[in-house]
């Protein structure tokens, strides 16, 4: 493990003193025994800290209820703290190691939260939302509403019918991907997979459509 | 996790929310699975329901894309 110090300056007494604080924790995180267990239970109360934080400020949780969010908040807390540890070996100590080791209690805490906000909902699949009319001038407007229809129509002729249900599902619903992936028992890369190849069909079409400019790059080949 | 997710591969419990169960049928059935087998595939997470619908997308006969998506245990039966 190394932390990097200003070489003109050299270490300064913080610096030192965050070093041996990281350093202790990893020696009692990797120790057997009563210091082991005594520093796993830190490194809890760390995650529940990071993932009442994260609960706190995500309007997706909001209602939920608070007998719920605390659920999530413990359930959080036990994953980034197993997942803390299963990479224990890849920390480099760039950061101080509570630092690090907050950001996992704060990804785990927004996975679950997104999850239970999504839990019941279902997608409406004719649901593609018009432009808001209210923040456009008229002549943006109209422009807006036609490229909005000719979306529309794309998503409907170009894309097969797992694309479309894809597409609608992530970027009309906003439905969040670990969710979506969860609900389909499948993973987030192949979705992502799905929704590059969907938007290379509808960039081609809506550009074939005079919709989009050509990029000007291929114009530049054509 | 909470008591009430499932890891992929375990098949779902009472806890699960029915709706949960209706949102991956009406998918199944979309994309053109007979209903029976719809409930049979969406009331289960041995199948990854996204590589599913990709191969019926690229044409397969939704019968047969289950079954090639099962278990081999299963795809035995």
């Amino acid at each position: 493990m190394t932390m990097v110090n200003r070489i003109d300056a050299g270490p300064t007494e913080e610096s030192v003193s965050a070093m041996a604080a990281t350093d202790e924790w990893i020696v009692r995180l990797n120790a057997t025994g009563a210091v082991r267990d005594d520093a796993i239970r830190r490194l809890h109360a760390l995650m529940l800290r990071a993932a009442r934080f994260q609960v706190a400020r995500m309007h997706e949780g909001r209602g939920l209820g608070s007998a719920r969010l605390e659920e999530i908040v413990h359930s959080a807390a036990d994953e980034a703290a197993m997942a803390v540890m299963a990479r224990l070996d890849t920390f480099e100590g760039r950061s101080k190691f509570t630092t690090w080791a907050f950001k996992f209690g704060i990804l785990h805490a927004a996975v679950e939260v997104r999850r239970a906000a999504w839990k019941h909902r279902e997608v409406d699949l004719t649901s593609v939302p018009d432009p808001a009319s209210d923040v456009l001038a008229p002549d943006a407007f109209v422009m807006a509403t036609e490229l909005a229809g000719a979306v529309r129509a794309e998503i409907d002729r170009s894309l097969t019918p797992h694309q479309r249900r894809v597409v609608v599902a992530l970027l009309v619903e906003g439905i969040p991907v670990d969710v979506l992936a969860e609900r389909l028992a499948t993973n987030r890369n192949a979705l992502y997979k799905t929704l590059h190849d969907a938007r290379n069909r509808l960039r081609v079409a809506l550009t074939a459509a005079g919709h989009l400019r050509v990029p000007a790059s291929e114009d530049a080949i054509s | 996790m909470t008591p009430d997710m499932k890891r992929p591969g375990l098949p779902i419990g009472p806890a699960v929310s029915p709706r949960f169960v209706a949102w991956r049928r009406a998918w199944l059935v979309e994309a053109g699975f007979e209903p029976v087998e719809a409930d049979r595939i969406a009331s289960t997470e041995e199948l990854d329901l996204h590589a599913l619908l990709s191969l019926v997308d690229r044409g397969c006969p939704p019968a047969l894309a289950a079954r090639i998506l099962s278990a081999p245990e299963r795809a035995g039966e």
